[in-house]
């Protein structure tokens, strides 16, 4: 695999971790968004700490999600 | 009014200056036609309206040659300037040659008298030349004959008395700093080096001047700039065309980086840029500015201002991040903070602190004895080579900031020495939990902190040579400090899925590093030195006590909602990550991973899910079956009701399924592995590689056959299974009974158990199917059988078995026959499926076997862990739960083994007192506890005056207080029944061990379970000669070695076997009277002969040699009348 498709790879892996993150805190996410400390720059923040533990998924593993999708879309059109 | 009092006091030149003003307020000026016009007008006059004039009209020419676009007009002018400055040309060419005569006559008049109107005119006038000619090849000789008379000294006191002028005279400042600007620039900075040395005039108030700043409230115009802008510019100019030596006398000039940076703050934005940039270019990039320099004018001050401007304010508006000032600021400290040349960075040693002046390398080398006394030593302050580095960090707040934190992030993978002084001096910042974003802030930055790797050798060649590197500053860097044990449990409370999911990603991180540090240490440990061996110990011990029990992570993710897959995957890693990095405490926590593990797989069997979650859910499967993998008490074969489609089915058969599932194109190797280890050791097959043919065969049959026949199909298959694992000895029997029916002879090696048990189980099923379940069985097994037939192992054993599979068929089934099956298919198949293990294990054979050290490292288990003294009195400070549970109470026991009487007598009576302690307390098993003391006691009453106390009395205290305090342990009813029996146990007996051989387990299931607590124990229980008396006497090598050579014994616990022997090659004479009473080398052998594993049987053979080696051997060579000799030679 080229580097490219790699680079790719884990940025599609990375969204759906953030997307997946963000739904399954979400109640917390709520309390933190009114929390006294929240600012409007706390966003890019939060989402970098969302974020940063995709990379505990080794490539092998994030292409195994992110084909997996993709398999899926494809039966699904 | 006072003012007014001085300014009339003051002497002509102010008053003529005073009367000055009105000139500088109107300046006149007519427009330029020709040289000689312009030569007339720049005359020296002594009236300087008339000089003032004239300047003024030589400004407007140039304005206009500088800024004018029209070719045309700017043409002409040029002409005129050029014509005019060939006409004031000095006729003298020497270094005392004065250009522009006149207007350095006025210049230098106007400076006596105080004119400012002409000293400012002249230096906007010079500046706009020196500019104009720098863009003309010709004229620039010119220019360059202006710089040459600025440096004459008349002109530098001009200079300087114009650069001195009062802070509120701009217009008199900025042109002057401009004019500097231009000389130093001009023609590639040729006269960059003789402006600087003439520094006492040149560079007059340029601290003063770098602070003059812009006023009022609207920003800065790029036009108007201030007078510090002008001088910042000055500087950067130098900067840029002096050589490092010149740079270096520049950056050391009083003060003049720190006025450069007092103000950046409120700078325009390309004035920031421009500094920073020059910075980095002229200054850090320059290799021949010495490092004290650039660390002298780098230090926390100048890096806190230029900190402060990642809030920039005028940033806001910036179209792209990598555009604002705010990011280069933050790129530039990195640059400053990380790199080595930059001369901020010192070379450190890694996790090896700072060594003092006077501590000798060698006295860190001694390792053990002085570990305790190195990790107090560290426990409030390191000394570290970074200092600057160290008070920076400080000042960060990774918590509220992302730039901090990857700042300081950068500055840990630089300079891996603070990570630990950070925490260290930060204590006071909790990582309590709080769903706040300092709090995620926080932890997000300790994530990256524990992501960033070990430095190779843990930072310093030299010294890892010697010895490893304290164990606390090592911890800390694994899991910094703040994150400790109880903070975690907080964070993995149900209360939160936030905080225990940042807290489970952080653990997964910590428990890998700690991999990742074990590692190195047993890569170092080869290096024959035992320190290492000592200090992985150490590490193991302390990380432990850091993070939570493995039960709070169960709590937390027996918490998790299902819908939440993401988390459950993690979490379900760490929970693997436990078993695997820290068995002894996954282990002690009796985790029961079935009910999880059936929730994963009704939910990969039932409603589809996406196919992005389905694959987190296989993750989480995988996980998942590890763990079950290894847990003793794992059920794989008992039916669980609705698993699968709402039918029963054993977890087993639901896996096999879902690896023989047609649509998932997942790579399932785990799964597979997992599922070969569990039908090899229970007998399914022989060999992992066996159950190919089956997954095969369920895949493509369920492509064939209707979905209600597969069903049937399923049952059958998982019914077989089932039966098989459950009574093996049964379906052995049976294959001996089918083999000699049909003539065949046994096979030796491969064989599918499995088979026997479908031949059997076939007549029951045929006996209640419809006549299309009938063929759809029949389709399944003549598949695969055909598929089996197919791998060169025992044909003639399928082939006779298969005989007996169509003859239950009713004669309306056909069944294709084995030679049908295509052979060219499936000859190589076998090759290509060998078992990743047979690969690894051929590898190995090929090598080298297995050297002293790595034996030791495979099999010695050091002796009691150290004395601990301090037991003997701290106890009593601990209430009674902390006594079990902590190891108090063990820690006491262990000091009967100390060889100094008085503190075995201590201990004797301190274990008296516990016991009584304990008794009168409300703690729940009390009364077990208290009677293991007393008995404990009581036993060895007689023993503490002579010498250390049996070594198998405190083993098995110890490990028997473990199962107390555990009632659901499987040996809880075996020890309390086995205290109640007798008020003392004998010395020459290893107390409880034979009913645990050869008592009935309490539990079916849990015989290898009690086996292993028996092995362990029995291994401590080994200590000394004596010990080794009672194991002889008492003929405990005989069952340990029958207990060895069964053959279905997993593999940890042949190694714990292995473990006990070993331990007697320790003991004075165990060698010779494991060989000469026990032929341990002859038992050894067979055990290598049937070594699967190439790595177990270089294990067993490198343990035949030690036995040899440690043995008397002249006497074993009389007693094996040579044979010894005979069986060693074989080895090599």
């Amino acid at each position: 695999m080229s580097g490219k498709a790699d680079n790719q790879r884990e940025a599609e892996f990375s969204s759906y971790y953030l997307q997946r993150t963000t739904q399954e805190l979400s109640e917390d996410l709520d309390k933190v968004r009114t929390a006294e400390d929240f600012k409007a720059d706390s966003i890019p923040f939060l989402v970098h700490a969302l974020q940063q533990g995709a990379g505990l998924f080794s490539l092998e593993d994030q292409k195994r999600v992110v084909t997996a999708s993709k398999g899926g879309k494809g039966q699904d059109a | 009014m006072v003012k007014r009092i001085s300014n009339d006091g003051d002497d002509g030149a102010t008053a003529y200056r005073k009367r000055q003003k009105v000139v500088h307020e109107a300046p006149t000026s007519e427009e330029v036609f020709s040289a000689d016009q312009l030569r007339n007008l720049l005359t020296f006059d002594q009236d300087l309206r008339n000089a003032r004039h004239g300047l003024q009209s030589f400004k407007s020419l140039l304005d206009k040659i500088v800024s004018d676009t029209d070719d045309g007009d700017r043409k002409t002018n040029m002409e005129i300037l050029q014509q005019y400055l060939e006409a004031a040309k000095p006729r003298d060419t020497s270094e005392d040659a004065v250009f522009l005569v006149d207007i350095m006559e006025m210049w230098s008049f106007a400076a006596q008298v105080g004119n400012e109107g002409v000293m400012s005119s002249v230096a906007v006038v010079l500046a706009l030349l020196l500019q104009a000619v720098s863009g003309s090849l010709h004229l620039v000789r010119h220019g360059l004959g202006i710089c040459q008379t600025l440096i004459q000294e008349r002109q530098l006191k001009s200079l300087s008395k114009n650069l001195s002028s009062d802070k509120n005279k701009g217009f008199i400042l900025s042109p002057t700093l401009r004019m500097l600007r231009e000389a130093v620039c001009l023609d590639g900075g040729a006269y960059a080096k003789r402006i600087f040395r003439a520094r006492n005039f040149t560079l007059t108030s340029l601290g003063r001047n770098l602070e003059i700043g812009h006023m009022g409230d609207s920003p800065e115009e790029m036009r108007k700039a201030s007078v510090r802008t002008n001088a910042v510019r000055f500087f950067l100019s130098l900067l840029k065309y002096l050589h490092s030596d010149g740079r270096k006398e520049l950056l050391t000039q009083k003060e003049l980086l720190s006025h450069l940076t007092f103000m950046l703050k409120s700078d325009p934005p390309h004035l920031i840029v421009e500094i920073l940039e020059s910075l980095k270019t002229h200054v850090l990039m320059d290799d021949k500015v010495p490092r004290e320099v650039k660390f002298r004018s780098f230090n926390t001050k100048t890096l806190m201002r230029i900190l402060a401007l990642h809030t920039y304010s005028v940033d806001s508006d910036a179209a792209d991040e990598a555009s604002t000032v705010g990011y280069k600021a933050h790129k530039f400290l990195i640059y400053v903070c990380t790199n080595p040349g930059a001369g901020v960075l010192y070379p450190s040693t890694g996790l090896y602190p700072k060594e003092s002046d006077d501590e000798s390398a060698g006295k860190n080398a001694t390792g053990g004895a002085d570990s305790a006394f190195l990790t107090d030593k560290y426990k409030d302050d390191v000394p570290v080579y970074n200092f600057v580095l160290a008070e920076f960090a400080q000042k960060l707040r990774p918590w509220s900031s992302l730039k901090h934190s990857e700042l300081l992030v950068a500055i840990f993978t630089a300079a891996p020495e603070l990570t630990y002084k950070y925490f260290l001096n930060n204590r006071s910042f909790t990582f309590e939990p709080k769903l706040s974003m300092t709090w995620i802030g926080y932890a997000a930055f300790l994530f990256n902190t524990m992501r960033i790797p070990l430095p190779a050798r843990f930072g310093d060649r030299v010294r890892s040579a010697k010895a490893p590197p304290p164990t606390s500053i090592l911890l800390d860097n694994i899991i910094p400090l703040p994150i400790n044990q109880k903070v975690l449990i907080r964070c993995l409370s149900t209360k939160s899925h936030l905080t225990s999911f940042f807290a489970t990603r952080i653990l997964i991180v910590a428990l890998e590093k700690l991999t990742e540090a074990l590692k190195m240490h047993d890569e170092a440990s080869k290096s024959k030195n035992n320190n290492w061996t000592e200090a992985r110990r150490r590490l193991i011990d302390a990380f432990c006590q850091r993070i939570p029990d493995m039960k709070e992570v169960v709590r937390s993710y027996k918490g998790i909602p299902a819908e939440n897959i993401l988390h459950r995957t993690m979490a379900s890693r760490l929970l693997r990550l436990y078993y695997e990095v820290i068995p002894q405490v996954a282990l002690a926590a009796n985790f029961d991973v079935s009910p999880f593990f059936t929730e994963v797989l009704k939910k990969l069997n039932g409603e589809s899910e996406k196919p992005e979650d389905e694959s987190l859910l296989v993750m989480e499967l995988e996980n998942l079956v590890s763990i079950a993998s290894y847990s003793p008490g794992m059920r794989w074969f008992s039916k669980i009701d609705n698993l699968v489609d709402g039918a029963a089915a054993s977890p087993y058969t639901a896996l096999v399924r879902i690896l023989s599932g047609k649509n998932r194109e997942l790579p399932f190797h785990q799964l597979k592995q997992v599922l070969g280890a569990v039908a090899v050791e229970n007998q399914l097959v022989t060999k992992a590689t066996l159950l190919t043919p089956l997954y095969e065969a369920l895949q493509s049959t369920s492509s064939e056959v209707k979905a209600s026949q597969m069903e049937k199909i399923w049952s059958f298959v998982d019914n077989c299974i089932n039966r098989c694992a459950s009574s093996p000895i049964k379906y052995l029997d049976l294959m001996e009974t089918y083999l000699k029916e049909g003539g065949v002879a046994p096979s030796n090696g491969a064989a599918a158990l499995l088979n026997v048990t479908m031949v059997e189980q076939l007549s029951y099923f045929l006996g209640a199917a419809k006549p299309d379940e009938q063929a759809a069985l029949a389709k399944f097994l003549s598949i695969y059988f055909n598929a089996s037939y197919g791998l060169k192992h025992a044909k003639p054993v399928t082939k006779a078995l298969y005989k007996r599979v169509t003859e239950q068929f009713p004669k309306t089934v056909k069944l294709k026959s084995l030679k049908k099956a295509d052979k060219s298919d499936n000859a190589d198949e076998d090759e290509e499926m060998a078992d990743a293990e047979d690969i690894v294990g051929k590898n190995n054979k090929e090598g080298s076997t297995l050297d002293l050290s790595k034996l030791e490292e495979m099999l010695h288990v050091p002796f009691v862990e150290k004395e601990d003294n301090a037991a003997l009195v701290k106890w009593t400070t601990k209430n009674v739960e902390d006594l079990v549970e902590d190891g108090w109470a063990a820690a006491l026991i262990r000091l009967l083994l100390s060889t100094h009487t008085s503190i075995r007598k201590e201990a004797f009576t301190n274990i008296l007192k516990m016991a009584a302690k304990i008794k009168e307390s409300s703690y729940e098993e009390k009364d077990q506890v208290w009677l293991l003391l007393c008995e404990l006691a009581e036993s060895s009453r007689g023993q503490v005056d002579i010498g250390p106390v049996p070594s198998a009395f405190p083993a098995f205290a110890i490990h028997a207080l473990d199962v107390l305090k555990n009632p659901l342990h499987p040996l809880y009813p075996k020890i309390n029944s086995f205290l109640t029996r007798s008020p003392a146990w004998s010395p020459e007996k290893l107390p409880m061990a034979h009913d645990i051989l050869h008592g009935e387990p309490s539990e079916d299931d849990k015989y290898y379970t009690e086996i292993t607590w028996l092995l362990v124990y029995l291994l401590d229980s080994l200590r000394a000669p004596f010990d080794l008396g009672v194991f002889h006497k008492k003929r405990w090598f005989e069952k340990i070695l029958v207990l060895g050579g069964n053959p279905y014994l997993r593999l940890n616990l042949r190694t714990r076997v292995l473990r006990i022997l070993y331990r007697a090659t320790c003991i004075d004479g165990g060698s010779t009277t494991l060989v000469t009473r026990f032929g341990i080398l002859s038992w050894l052998d067979a055990q290598r002969a049937a070594c699967e594993a190439a790595d177990e049987a270089d294990a067993v053979s490198a343990l035949m040699k030690r036995v040899w080696e440690t043995c008397d051997q002249e006497k074993v060579m009389a007693w094996s009348k040579g044979g010894v000799k005979k069986l060693l030679a074989h080895l090599a």
